[in-house]
């Protein structure tokens, strides 16, 4: 075949046009799929509201309008109602540990009724309650069951009754005598009763005390794969059952955690989980291996506002309005979950109307609602908020080394790291800079304390003063070691798959670079990240931590003895006794005013030492179908539970 | 006068007169060619366009100073990894060698062929050992001085100063946030990190070129040398390097890659090149062994182990300048393939973090979703592996004899 210059540009041509062709007609048909999802959309909308339109004329009745907003406050009467007379004065009385709720799930013009579509992130293998502990999992159960008592929504300083309406601790907070609601039935559970084996679940049965027991038992057991359970209930000595709707739980140690875990405590029914498919009890022994794998794994059940109805394998988890709650019920009448794990194909949904709600990633964030223009959020037909999540971002120093050894130099580490900036250029201004390990919307951070100012001229001051200077003239600060200069080169391990910190650190080193220090990135994988965590094989890193709202416990982290056990978390080296004495007593002090005063000291001290450059707390985005009304978040997890959320129709 | 044996080296060189010849006439591979000349001298000429030192700085106190100069090899603040300074030596070094070379030019046209042609081994030779030898001394040393800022010293005005700039005053590890003075601007854009992302992409010309022809370098001596001694001796030699090429070939090249790039902890772009060269040698011994098994048996091998000569000789000097074709052909495409493997490799996030390769770039602007990004990188990898692949297509025409036009 012959060849030349002009039949192979002809055909670079020819191939060209092709692929433009073949782009064009993608997108065509794209834009023709959206647009019948769109009419589609249009024809629902249009039947609802000739329903509803109907409806009205039918009652003569006219809708009100919604406002959107917080949930309305909410007076003694109406809470009254859903307890029993004496249940309710045994409520208010002094000595209980909880108070009555002051807010209501129906905002100002709520409309009852509706399907909430939204999406989950991950594949679960299961829906045991104490084995699958995914997000996604517990989210679910925030929905199906219930625990002893609840911090409300919005205010999380309130325990509000959950199943229990009473719970008394003894002086030093290790007995506490719980007392249960009477006549609360768990769901009927999901099977399919036209087969004859399942009628034993017919019968609905009552939360009773033993249902707490075995709870514990299970949680305990060590053929139970729940060991994240394990650590926080092995304190606890016992439960005592004094009848059905009574029983003490015992704690071996005067602690401040018990009263969260106590509170946290929810049923487990024995005639279900600790029976096989007929209805036969398992003996003692079996319980455990059989409860890992038990045959209701693939479904719910739970005493909460909504009941489990099916998941269909590989699709939707739908859950409906449990109609005969003991509480409260929510406006919204349906719940489906859609597995969804790819991001865009989230948002996608959305846009199509497949789904009313989901979370949105920092980077679509910035291409989608920031740099604007895009479908749906200009319109209105979507809107978006961010919201301040449970967690913060930070640099840890690893005090072991000659580098992080002095306050001085993790000081000016702080002066040199330009937070602000990164957080607006690198992270799409999604966070807040912050200056300490609590959550920043809470009491226990002290707003009182700024965070460090970025400085590089105080930077290189205090590099100087604590003894690093360029003897040698090559631009690196050195100190002498044991009579020999060791220049201040370090490694920062980052977290390899998030662009945006390691587009933070190039900056940073740009920063660092200009006072004499030379630092290199190193993006790495998470579990080669702990593994040298663990070998105290680093310099520095890139971490977060999740927080928690219902405790803060700063031990974990940053007691000294965690810096010396083998995969401890106080992964820096952390150790000042000062902080250790406020930890220890923090542990055991029960009054709030005194934990607030202890947590800020606590706080100052962090601030002063400089462990972590803390950098940021991270705000979470969501964006929904503009149908979706009074959207609202909450401190405590799931941040973005939809009991009070309404649909507009 | 010419005696026989010039007039055989004539004609030994013609041969590759003829070649040339027919390349010429593959009008798309001959400039593909001079397409690829241009990237080496982009590569080459990098800092000339970009760099964050001045050429020629006279600052307050009316010292004179050329930081840009000093910056090419002798601060490793400004040019950290070896790959920077072995093409800033070759900036350095070429006005250098072009004289000389010119000089050994002239100087050849009035000797016999075969002096000229024993002169032009031993000038390569030599400029060979020298850029060796100063690179290994300059990576040994590492030197480095401090980093005045320039530009901002520029940018706030130089009363009594002077400052001359290359065209962009920006290093591609510059993170540049909003700003901007005089002779920052930022042709196509910047990424997520605020670099430059056309001064990345003139950066990563040096690491693709780089792996590119070391790792072929690489694997085409492993191939010729093992593939050589397997079809020159036959036999047992044979067999046993045959047996290993199949049990090369039997794993799938780049996932033997991945694994060998899991192994190290940090992988460096000199690893990288070593991994590629030491898993690509299957394909050029296969040719090689083939071209040999071929020529062994003819006349002037016999003629050449009839006068006596050593095994070495007769392979190195006799066989093997026949059965260089193929292996030119091998070579050029495996140029191509192995900026590919690079990019995948920078892609999937292996390879060295702190070079600005493009297939980083390329994962980058994928991760932060940034398409004009994507393509820019995307379209600088089709170029340079086009360019190659219709430069070794060319070749490979051109030494065919069926397709002499």
């Amino acid at each position: 075949m012959e060849r030349n210059f002009f039949s192979s540009v002809a055909l670079t041509v020819v191939m060209f046009v092709f692929a433009v062709l073949v782009l064009f007609n993608t997108c065509q048909v794209n834009h023709l799929q959206e647009h019948v999802i769109a009419s589609t959309n249009e024809v629902q909308t249009l039947q609802r509201a000739i329903s509803r339109m109907q409806n009205e004329i039918e009652s003569g009745a006219v809708g009100g309008r919604a406002s959107s907003g917080r949930a309305r406050s909410q007076s003694d009467d109406e809470q009254a109602r859903f307890f029993a007379e004496d249940e309710w004065e045994a409520l208010n009385r002094p000595g209980n540990l909880l108070v009555p709720a002051t807010s209501s799930l129906w905002a100002e013009g709520a409309v009852d009724g509706g399907t909430l579509r939204r999406a989950f992130i991950t594949d679960m293998p299961g829906l045991n309650p104490l084995t699958n502990n995914a997000a996604d999992v517990s989210e679910l159960y925030s929905y199906v069951s219930e625990s002893l008592a609840s911090q409300q929504r919005d205010d999380i300083e309130r325990w509000t009754p959950g199943l229990a309406y009473r719970i008394e601790a003894n002086d030093d907070f290790t007995e506490y005598r719980v007392f249960l609601k009477r006549g609360i039935r768990y769901h009927r559970a999901s099977v399919d009763f036209s087969d004859p084996r399942y009628e034993w679940l017919q019968e609905e049965r009552e939360v009773v005390a033993d249902d707490f027991v075995f709870f514990l038992e299970l949680a305990m057991n060590p053929q139970v794969d729940a060991a994240h359970l394990r650590n926080y209930y092995e304190d606890v000595e016992g439960i005592e059952v004094v009848n059905d709707h009574e029983f003490i739980v015992r704690w071996s140690e005067s602690t401040y955690h018990s009263l969260v875990f106590t509170f946290g405590l929810s049923p487990m029914p024995r005639w279900l989980y600790g029976a096989d498919e007929d209805g036969e009890l398992y003996d003692e022994a079996e319980v455990g291996r059989r409860f890992n794998g038990h045959w209701f794994n693939q479904r719910a059940i739970g005493t909460g506002p909504y009941r489990f109805v099916r998941w269909q394998q590989g699709g939707s988890i739908i859950l409906e309005r449990n109609e005969d709650y003991h509480g409260e019920r929510p406006p919204i009448e349906r719940v489906e979950f859609q597995v969804i794990r790819d991001e865009t194909g989230r948002l996608n949904n959305l846009r199509a109307g497949e789904l009313d709600f989901t979370d949105i990633q920092p980077t679509q964030y910035r291409n989608e609602i920031v740099q604007g223009g895009t479908r749906g959020f200009e319109t209105g037909e979507l809107e978006h908020d961010t919201y301040q999540g449970l967690s913060y971002r930070y640099i840890g120093w690893n005090m072991d080394t000659p580098f992080f050894e002095d306050r001085r130099v993790r000081l000016a580490m702080t002066h040199a790291m330009n937070r602000q900036q990164m957080l607006d250029v690198n992270m799409e201004g999604l966070g807040r800079v912050i200056s300490g390990p609590f959550f920043i919307d809470s009491e226990e951070n002290d707003a009182s304390i700024e965070p460090w100012p970025f400085d590089l001229e105080r930077a290189a001051e205090l590099l100087a003063e604590a003894g690093w200077e360029d003897l040698s003239g090559d631009g690196i600060l050195e100190r002498l070691v044991d009579g020999r200069p060791m220049r201040f080169e370090f490694r920062m391990m980052v977290y390899g798959h998030r662009p945006e910190f390691i587009a933070a650190m190039e900056s940073y080193r740009n920063d660092l670079r200009r006072i004499g220090v030379r630092m290199t990135i190193q993006p790495v994988e998470w579990s080669i990240m702990l593994q040298r965590m663990y070998e105290k094989d680093f310099e520095a890193f890139t971490g977060g931590w999740v927080l928690s709202a219902a405790l803060t416990d700063p031990y974990q982290i940053w007691h000294s003895s965690q810096a010396d056990v083998p995969r401890g978390s106080n992964r820096v080296g952390f150790r000042n006794p000062e902080a250790d004495e406020l930890i220890e007593r923090l542990r055991v002090t029960f009054d709030r005013d005194e934990r607030i005063r202890m947590l800020h000291r606590f706080h100052a001290i962090v601030h002063e030492e400089q462990p972590y450059t803390f950098w940021f707390a991270p705000l979470e985005v969501a964006a929904w179908r503009s149908h979706l009304r009074n959207v609202n978040f909450s401190p405590v997890r799931p941040f973005d539970q939809s009991l009070s959320w309404f649909i507009q129709q | 006068m010419a005696t026989s044996s010039d007039k055989a080296y004539r004609e030994y060189a013609s041969y590759w007169a003829i070649v040339w010849e027919q390349f010429r006439k593959q009008r798309s591979s001959y400039w593909a060619m001079w397409l690829i000349f241009g990237l080496f001298a982009l590569a080459i000429y990098a800092p000339v366009f970009s760099s964050s030192q001045p050429f020629v700085w006279r600052g307050s106190d009316g010292g004179l100073s050329f930081p840009w100069f000093s910056s090419l090899l002798f601060n490793r603040n400004v040019f950290e990894n070896g790959v920077d300074l072995f093409f800033n030596l070759l900036l350095v070094l070429s006005p250098a060698l072009l004289v000389s070379f010119l000089l050994i030019r002239t100087r050849a046209r009035s000797m016999k062929v075969s002096d000229a042609a024993r002169l032009h081994r031993q000038h390569l030779l030599f400029w060979n050992l020298i850029i060796l030898a100063a690179f290994i001394g300059l990576m040994l040393t590492e030197p480095r001085t401090a980093l005045p800022e320039y530009r901002e010293f520029a940018a706030a005005g130089l009363e009594s100063g002077f400052a001359l700039f290359p065209p962009l005053r920006i290093h591609y590890e510059d993170t540049l946030h909003g700003v901007t003075g005089p002779g920052i601007v930022h042709v196509l854009g910047q990424d997520n990190a605020g670099r430059d992302i056309f001064v990345r992409l003139l950066y990563g010309t040096r690491v693709s070129l780089s792996i590119g022809v070391i790792a072929v370098s690489i694997y085409i001596t492993i191939g010729i040398v093992l593939g050589s001694i397997a079809g020159y001796f036959g036999g047992r030699t044979d067999i046993v390097v045959v047996r290993l090429i199949e049990i090369f070939l039997c794993f799938p090249a780049f996932f033997l890659i991945l694994t060998f790039i899991g192994f190290l902890d940090q992988p460096s772009i000199a690893w990288v090149m070593v991994i590629i060269g030491l898993i690509g040698w299957t394909g050029p011994a296969r040719l090689v062994r083939g071209e040999f098994l071929r020529l062994r048996n003819i006349d002037f091998v016999a003629a050449a182990r009839a006068l006596g000569l050593s095994n070495t000789r007769i392979i190195f000097r006799h066989i093997l300048p026949n059965a260089m074709g193929p292996v030119l052909v091998n070579a050029t495409f495996g140029v191509a393939s192995a900026v590919l493997i690079e990019s995948t490799l920078s892609f999937l996030g292996f390879g060295d973090p702190t070079l600005p390769s493009w297939g980083r770039i390329l994962a980058f602007g994928r991760s932060t979703s940034d398409t004009q990004m994507m393509l820019i990188a995307g379209f600088a990898i089709f170029v340079t592996v086009s360019a190659f692949n219709m430069a070794g297509e060319g070749i490979r025409d051109a030494l065919d004899p069926k397709l002499r036009k």
